[in-house]
């Protein structure tokens, strides 16, 4: 189970993506605190987005898995530049995260405590996915941090 | 020999360029996309010594809003065509509509096609902004075209271009710094192009002094967006002979990449999105441009790359062979990339200074290359001239068939 962020603001509606059959099963998994993601029944792996057939072995028969959200950070940029009234806080940084089951998927880096992380993190270092609720109902998938090696930087 | 080679190898220099065009480039609240269009049309007719009732093809690039469709082009700009076709509404098909059009002369459906991209660009919203009218391609299920997810704060284009980046720099080593070699080449030869938007010379402090936009990329390694319009006439080599103009063969081609280990910044095997991370290295499937022009890198003489962002010139000239992977950031300093260097690129100033106009710009540089008419910036005995890209397609164009 993920830990849920509650912010206090909305999250503009033209920023959330469409919502397809394939992809019905992740927004439902955050729902109910889980990182929920097609899985390939024949080769096991995660794929993320949603689709119809295996990327890696071909196969239709998939399912969804859930992660247990412990992740690496696989990239990452800082955004110094106002694009989205969202997110109009600058700077903020972006991750890539890898999932240790992996697959990755982007979201917002955070400290321990919810907040906007201030950090560059190190490419390597360890987060954890949690569920950040709007207020006006929507949630999104953030990554927070679980304590550096290296510290701040 | 596969068949599909031997296909190729039979289009070599059975097209040519005959006329170029280009309108602009800046902003142009008083024009409509059509004006733009249908100035880029006239100019390059006249250049090839052709008429509208010599055009038989319309291939178009940007179609409306920013531009206008094939269908009302045609139409509107007294253009009589069997065929017509429109891309995806993106810069990263400019040379496909090219190649399109050179395939329709080469199979004998049309003879003379303009390639046409005019667009009112200003008008617009920024790129990653929901004001855009892209912007819904954005929020698609599956990520943006640039891998944009807006829901998580990954805005803009340059939003998948500085996480690559910024992975390449952690898979290969070196400092982000040495990028602005890229931005100080390209606005060194656009100070010396009067249709270039930023003029002004730059140096390496001038980089590292703009501020950061998506961190690790900076002011100066973003494009410049533009209203323009530019024309490109094309048709079969025997026809090329009597017009008026010096042809410039089409030697070489190969289309865009795609598929689960592709992204379009970023090289094979970076690991971007969902892609595997491996050590790229190109093989004959990626290089296929070569082997139907029948050349190496090392008889390039001037190169165009796609420069959306700075990096984008890295990974052309790593994809295609002028320097192995992880080595171009090495390969741009002193001086290789400029005018009077080893391999001149983006010799009209790219997207980073000329104007961002999907890659248009520096096709119709290659071609005046070849032909001999880039004045200060003619790089001397310029034969073969390549336009490659970082998503892999590419054109080779040259002065003899």
């Amino acid at each position: 189970m993920l830990s849920v962020i509650n912010r206090e603001s909305d999250i503009a509606a033209e920023l959330m993506p469409e919502v397809s059959n394939a992809s019905q099963g992740f927004w439902d998994g955050l729902r109910e605190n889980e990182l929920r993601v097609q899985q390939c029944v024949s080769c096991a792996r995660y794929r993320v987005p949603s689709a119809p057939l295996c990327p890696y072995c071909g196969s239709y028969e998939l399912t969804w898995g859930t992660s247990a959200g412990d992740a690496t950070v696989f990239s990452w940029i800082r955004y110094h530049k106002v694009y989205l009234s969202t997110y109009s806080e600058i700077p903020y940084t972006v991750i890539t995260a890898e999932l240790n089951e992996g697959f990755r998927m982007y979201g917002r880096l955070l400290t321990e405590t919810g907040e906007k992380s201030l950090r560059r993190p190190s490419i390597g270092e360890a987060v954890h996915a949690a569920v950040e609720e709007w207020s006006n109902g929507y949630r999104t998938i953030a990554f927070v941090e679980v304590g550096t090696s290296e510290g701040v930087r | 020999m596969t068949t599909a080679t031997k296909r190729a190898a039979a289009l070599r220099g059975e097209v040519a360029v005959v006329g170029v065009a280009t309108i602009g480039f800046g902003t142009y609240p008083d024009k409509t996309a059509l004006d733009l269009a249908d100035e880029a049309v006239k100019v390059a007719l006249d250049d090839a010594g052709l008429s509208r009732n010599d055009v038989d093809g319309l291939v178009v690039n940007h179609g409306s809003p920013r531009g206008m469709d094939y269908d009302a082009t045609a139409r509107l700009l007294a253009l009589n065509i069997r065929f017509g076709a429109q891309s995806w509404n993106h810069g990263r098909f400019s040379s496909s509509v090219v190649q399109h059009a050179a395939l329709a002369i080469h199979g004998g459906l049309a003879e003379t096609v303009v390639c046409l991209a005019a667009s009112r660009n200003t008008q617009f919203d920024q790129h990653g902004k929901p004001g855009r009218p892209s912007y819904y391609e954005a929020v698609r299920d599956a990520g943006g075209p640039h891998a944009e997810t807006p829901a998580v704060g990954l805005a803009a284009p340059i939003g998948g271009m500085a996480m690559s980046f910024q992975r390449y720099l952690h898979r290969y080593g070196g400092s982000p710094d040495k990028l602005g070699a890229v931005a100080v080449a390209f606005r060194r030869h656009a100070s010396l192009n009067e249709r270039a938007i930023m003029r002004e010379p730059i140096t390496m402090e001038d980089y590292l002094e703009s501020r950061f936009i998506a961190e690790p990329l900076r002011l100066f390694d973003c494009s410049v967006v533009a209203d323009g319009g530019v024309a490109i006439v094309v048709t079969s080599a025997e026809r090329a002979k009597d017009l008026r103009s010096i042809p410039v063969y089409l030697l070489g081609m190969q289309g865009l990449s795609g598929g689960p280990n592709q992204f379009i910044f970023g090289q094979p095997g970076l690991g971007i999105n969902q892609a595997d991370t491996f050590d790229f290295k190109s093989t004959d499937f990626d290089l296929g441009v070569f082997d139907m022009a029948g050349v190496a890198p090392t008889d390039v003489d001037v190169l165009g790359v796609f420069d959306s962002f700075s990096p984008g010139a890295l990974w052309a000239l790593e994809r295609f062979g002028f320097c192995g992977p992880g080595e171009a950031l090495d390969f741009i300093q002193d001086g290789r990339i400029e005018l009077g260097g080893e391999l001149p690129v983006n010799t009209s100033g790219g997207h980073l200074s000329e104007s961002l106009f999907g890659g248009w710009g520096q096709m119709v540089e290659l071609v005046r290359q070849v032909r001999g008419k880039c004045g200060p910036r003619q790089v001397r005995d310029a034969k073969l001239a390549q336009y490659a890209t970082a998503i892999g397609d590419s054109i080779i164009f040259g002065a003899d068939a």
